[in-house]
């Protein structure tokens, strides 16, 4: 049954994925953008990682989907535009394939280091995001401290970017 | 003791009910430990994917609402198409120049901002469920971070980025 259900998720997503760069208008590729932003939630789910399932609806299918419609209606492609910017497709593929070495790589080795089974009885006792906050909050305080100067820094830098007056 | 109404209500609860039941022993992946390890696990994180069900079946109520609405009004509905109304929709009037325009900076600006407070917002959510067991060492800790995020709202209020000039 979750094979199954994991299956049609795959399809889904990779189906998605492929509209993304297949697509000629940039909205329909966003908008399959967020098909597979959806999918990687429902493996979230899968993963007993509710938490990151709620953020990546939350920040990615919708404040970054915002900003990437935001970035397309604001450069204003038009559909021919599409020719002339042909050889970005080489060096699109160059650093396309590295990610997904790189991620074969990554996954390979993790296989490799942790058993078959993988469910953290650990979390589940405590909660997924019982257990985030309680490493956030404690051992990996500084970075969560820093992180609130790093979106300060962003604030003053989106308005003095966008701001035609300061 | 029993009206019709309660009536109806229950027997639809025992239905819903039993395909709880039936979902949550399908994708049960849990029974290759010992007894008292899942035990150990309260039940509602158990059933993890037995309580996902309903946000399932929404999901597919929506995806097949929009199919068969479309496919229905394609299949039955008229089609005669004229100048006028294949024109596109700009609230009645005379539709001038092309749909792709570009857009503002403006709408970027909030975007942006939108997106760097909706962050910080993912950051109190664990610290509220840890809210009771940090004390005052996680108020004070999240005051901080407030406060320097404070900083920034200040600014953006200031300069006047959040005014639509």
């Amino acid at each position: 049954m979750e094979t199954l259900f994991f299956l049609i998720v795959s399809i889904v997503a990779i189906a998605s994925a492929v509209m993304v760069i297949a697509c000629r208008n940039p909205i329909n590729s966003a908008l399959s953008l967020i098909l597979t932003f959806f999918c990687l939630a429902t493996y979230y789910v899968m993963l007993d990682a509710p938490f990151l399932a709620a953020v990546q609806v939350m920040v990615y299918a919708g404040a970054i989907m915002v900003l990437i419609v935001f970035t397309i209606m604001l450069l204003n492609i038009r559909i021919d535009a599409t020719r002339r910017h042909s050889h970005m497709i080489f060096f699109g593929s160059i650093v396309g394939f590295a990610t997904l070495f790189n991620t074969v790589y990554i996954v390979m080795k993790s296989r490799a280091a942790t058993p078959a089974t993988t469910v953290n009885v650990e979390a589940l006792k405590a909660g997924h995001t019982e257990l985030i906050g309680r490493e956030m909050f404690t051992n990996f305080l500084l970075p969560f401290e820093i992180t609130s100067i790093l979106l300060l820094v962003a604030i003053v830098g989106a308005v003095v970017i966008a701001k035609k007056k300061i | 003791m029993l009206d019709k109404k309660n009536l109806i209500k229950y027997v639809f609860d025992v239905y819903v009910y039993s395909i709880l039941v039936f979902f949550i022993n399908r994708t049960s992946r849990h029974t290759e430990y010992p007894v008292e390890t899942i035990l150990a696990i309260p039940p509602w994180r158990l059933q993890m994917l037995g309580t996902y069900l309903p946000i399932l079946l929404l999901v597919i109520v929506a995806v097949l609402f929009g199919f068969v609405t479309l496919l229905l009004s394609s299949l039955i509905g008229p089609k005669k198409s004229s100048r006028i109304k294949l024109a596109p929709y700009e609230c009645g009037c005379e539709p001038v120049g092309t749909a792709r325009e570009r857009f503002s900076i403006k709408f970027y600006l909030i975007a942006m901002l939108f997106i760097l407070f909706d962050i910080e917002a993912v950051f109190l959510y664990p610290w509220a469920i840890l809210y009771k067991k940090l004390g005052v060492f996680g108020l004070v800790e999240m005051g901080v971070f407030i406060l320097i995020l404070f900083v920034g709202y200040i600014y953006v209020w200031k300069k006047g980025a959040l005014e639509w000039d």
